[in-house]
C-alpha cells in the first residue's frame, strides 16, 4: 500500500497561519522580556532604556501584525473553512473551541494592550500603567492556546521557543511582583528606640 | 524618532524572514511526509488525529492481485470456453 504524499501547495494558507503564529508568539514574547526587563529597572547602563522601549514597541506592533495574519491567513484554509465570525468571535471555531477561543481573546487582549500605548495621555499615565501590567497575561493565554491548539505543539523546535521565552519571563515577573523593600537596604535598618 | 523607525524596520524584518523560514521548514516537512499533522507516517500523537489522513490508493498496476470482480470474471469465461470445447461442432448444410 502506497501513501499520498500531500502536496504543500495545497496547505498554503494553512502554513501560512502556523508560521504567522511561531512569529506572532515569539514577537509578543520578546516585547514581554523587554517589558519586564524596563519594569525591573534592568540593565542600569544608561542611554539603554530608550533603545528597550524601542525594541519593546517594535517587537509588540510586529507581534500585533502577525497575530492578524495569523487569524487572516486561517480563512483561505481549505480543511477548516471558517467564517469570519469563527475568526472574530471566540469560542466559535469548531476546531477545538476551547483553546482557539482562549487565542482570539488573547488576540483582542494583545490589541487593547498595546494599542493603549498611544492613548496613554487620554486615559492617563498611571491607568494606563496599570492596565499595561496585565500584558503578561496575553503571554500566558497565548502559551495555552499554542500547546492546547498548536499543530506544531508536539515539536522539539517549538518546545523550545516556549521554554526559551518562559524562563526568562517568569524570572522577571517574580522579580518584578516581589516587594522590593523584603530585603532592607545597607545602612537603613531599625535601630530600637533607646 | 528616527532611531524608532529604524528599530521598527529592523524589527518588521526579521519577522517577515522569521515567517518565511518557518514557512519553508514547514512546506518541506510536508514535502517529506513528515508533518505532524498530515505525514504519512506521523507518530501517533493527539496531534495526529486532527487532519484526515491523506488518502490511499490500492496498487493498480499490472502485478497487482486480482479484485473478486476481476476473479468472477476470469470463472466465467473459463467456464464458457470449457463448454464451447465440450460441445461439438455445429453441422455445416452441404446444399448448393
Amino acid at each position: 500500500m502506497i501513501a499520498t504524499i500531500p502536496n504543500p501547495l495545497d496547505y498554503g494558507w494553512w502554513l501560512a497561519s502556523r508560521s504567522a503564529g511561531v512569529v506572532s508568539f515569539t514577537a509578543v514574547s520578546v516585547s514581554v522580556v523587554v517589558g519586564l526587563l524596563m519594569a525591573n529597572g534592568l540593565p542600569r547602563r544608561p542611554g539603554v532604556k530608550k533603545s528597550l522601549l524601542s525594541l519593546h514597541e517594535s517587537t509588540a506592533l510586529v507581534g500585533l501584525a502577525a497575530i492578524a495574519i495569523h487569524g487572516a491567513a486561517l480563512l483561505g484554509d481549505s480543511y477548516l473553512k471558517p467564517s469570519v465570525a469563527n475568526i472574530v468571535v471566540p469560542f466559535t471555531l469548531p476546531y477545538r473551541p476551547g483553546f482557539t477561543g482562549l487565542g482570539v481573546i488573547a488576540g483582542y487582549l494583545a490589541m487593547i494592550l498595546g494599542l493603549s500605548f498611544y492613548a496613554r495621555r487620554t486615559v492617563g499615565a498611571k491607568l494606563w500603567r496599570t492596565v499595561h501590567r496585565a500584558t503578561v497575561l496575553v503571554w500566558v493565554l497565548g502559551v495555552v492556546h499554542v500547546l492546547g491548539a498548536g499543530t506544531d505543539a508536539g515539536q522539539i523546535w517549538l518546545q523550545a521557543i516556549l521554554a526559551a521565552s518562559a524562563l526568562p519571563i517568569v524570572f522577571l515577573f517574580v522579580l518584578r511582583v516581589l516587594p522590593r523593600d523584603a530585603v532592607p537596604a545597607r545602612g537603613t535598618t531599625a535601630r530600637s528606640p533607646s | 524618532m528616527n532611531a524608532e523607525r529604524m528599530s521598527l524596520r529592523h524589527i518588521a524584518a526579521a519577522g517577515a524572514t522569521l515567517f518565511v523560514l518557518v514557512l519553508v521548514i514547514m512546506a518541506v516537512q510536508m514535502a517529506r511526509g513528515h508533518d505532524p499533522a498530515l505525514g504519512t507516517t506521523p507518530k501517533p500523537t493527539r496531534h495526529a488525529a486532527v487532519r484526515p489522513q491523506p488518502a490511499t490508493t490500492p496498487y493498480q498496476g499490472p502485478l497487482a492481485p486480482p479484485t473478486a470482480e476481476q476473479q468472477a470474471q476470469q470463472q466465467y469465461e473459463q467456464q464458457y470456453q470449457q463448454q464451447q470445447q465440450s460441445q461439438p461442432p455445429p453441422v455445416q448444410s452441404t446444399t448448393s
